[in-house]
């Protein structure tokens, strides 16, 4: 019979790439205090980096221009794509202001 | 005039302006020329999302950077924001400002020594904004921050000099760099300041406030070169008597 051919059977295999397949696209969403508002963010991976740029996407704000600081310490940009944000992170973003 | 060293680095002028409350950004770039400064002293604050972003880039670059933790309450937050501007400006200068109150603006004198010793732990060259006590600028001094700057009167007050005889007790008491940072109102206070023996001076409202900023900033700039050219030239000492300056000496007669 031709058309038993092309049954496809349940295999472990399927689970695990279909894991990894899924994963990225489920994305879950996630609250954030972003200089002090709340924010909830979907976003594929839970870095700095990426929250970051989520936040200034289409504000026209360069992010070489802004300083950040997560649940009160610094984290140079160097280190934004090796951090790691979690659910209630409180995360500041800084720029440089008229002052006296 | 005399040339003025900082942390290793040459400057012409003696007067560091604030960048705060001018009436547009033209004004304050137009006032910021007309000073003659070198030097310019920046606040670091929350991203707007909805506003103007763009401040630096729309100062002048030319300046040194002095970016300073104004509005901090705690030593917690005043290293965070000094860390931050540090992050911002690629510089370690930091002007550090620890106030107790929002009425009055006065620097906390406890909190603030504390906060200058971590800071200078980090790395940071600190120019410490305290009151006009000479024996805390000579402790900021002693712990090494790069420049003490008393205030002759609260933030934004325009009072000028209000304890003179502490300014000189302050001068003599200390040896580095001393600038006023607050209180100053009109050109004579910062060439009093000057004429006092201090290395310069940081004034913001006395300019932005004034009707014509770019006007008052040329003349806060004049009068700090001419304070500072009458401290170096040797003021005479004071007397009670008068003393004359033509000779009685070949006059006609005593009628």
């Amino acid at each position: 019979m031709v058309w038993k051919k092309n049954i496809s059977f349940f295999h472990p295999r399927d689970l695990i790439y279909n894991f990894f397949v899924y994963s990225k696209i489920m994305i879950i969403e996630k609250n954030f205090f972003i200089n002090g508002l709340n924010y909830k963010y979907k976003l594929s991976d839970f870095d700095l980096s990426c929250l970051v740029d989520k936040f200034i996407e289409k504000k026209g704000i360069n992010s070489q221009n802004i300083a950040v600081a997560l649940n009160e310490t610094l984290i140079k940009k160097s280190e934004w794509k090796k951090t790691k944000v979690s659910e209630n992170d409180r995360i500041e973003i800084v720029v440089p202001f008229a002052g006296g | 005039m005399d040339k003025l060293f900082i942390d290793g680095e040459k400057f012409e002028s003696r007067l560091i302006m604030g960048t705060s409350l001018f009436p547009n950004i033209d004004v304050l770039n137009k006032s910021l020329e007309k000073s003659g400064s070198e030097i310019i002293t920046m606040a670091v604050r929350r991203l707007n999302i909805s506003g103007e972003n763009d401040f630096i880039k729309q100062v002048n670059k030319k300046f040194k950077f002095l970016p300073n933790t104004a509005g901090c309450f705690t030593k917690k937050e005043a290293i965070l924001t000094a860390e931050l501007a540090r992050e911002l400006l690629q510089t370690n200068w930091i002007k550090l400002e620890l106030i107790s109150d929002e009425e009055m603006l006065l620097p906390d004198p406890i909190e603030l020594f504390e906060t200058c010793k971590e800071l200078i732990k980090k790395g940071f060259k600190v120019f410490a904004y305290c009151s006009d006590d000479p024996i805390l600028c000579k402790r900021l001094e002693d712990e090494g921050c790069v420049s003490v700057m008393p205030l002759i009167s609260p933030i934004g007050s325009g009072l000028g000099i209000r304890n003179e005889h502490n300014l000189e007790l302050i001068r003599k008491m200390c040896g580095g760099l001393i600038f006023v940072d607050a209180g100053i109102g009109q050109p004579s206070d910062a060439s009093k300041i000057m004429e006092l023996g201090f290395d310069g001076v940081l004034l913001n409202s006395s300019v932005a406030r004034s009707l014509d900023p770019p006007t008052m900033a040329e003349a806060m700039k004049l009068a700090v070169i001419s304070g500072r050219l009458g401290f170096k030239s040797g003021l005479i000492e004071k007397s009670k008597l008068a003393l004359n300056s033509t000779t009685f000496k070949g006059k006609i007669s005593n009628f």
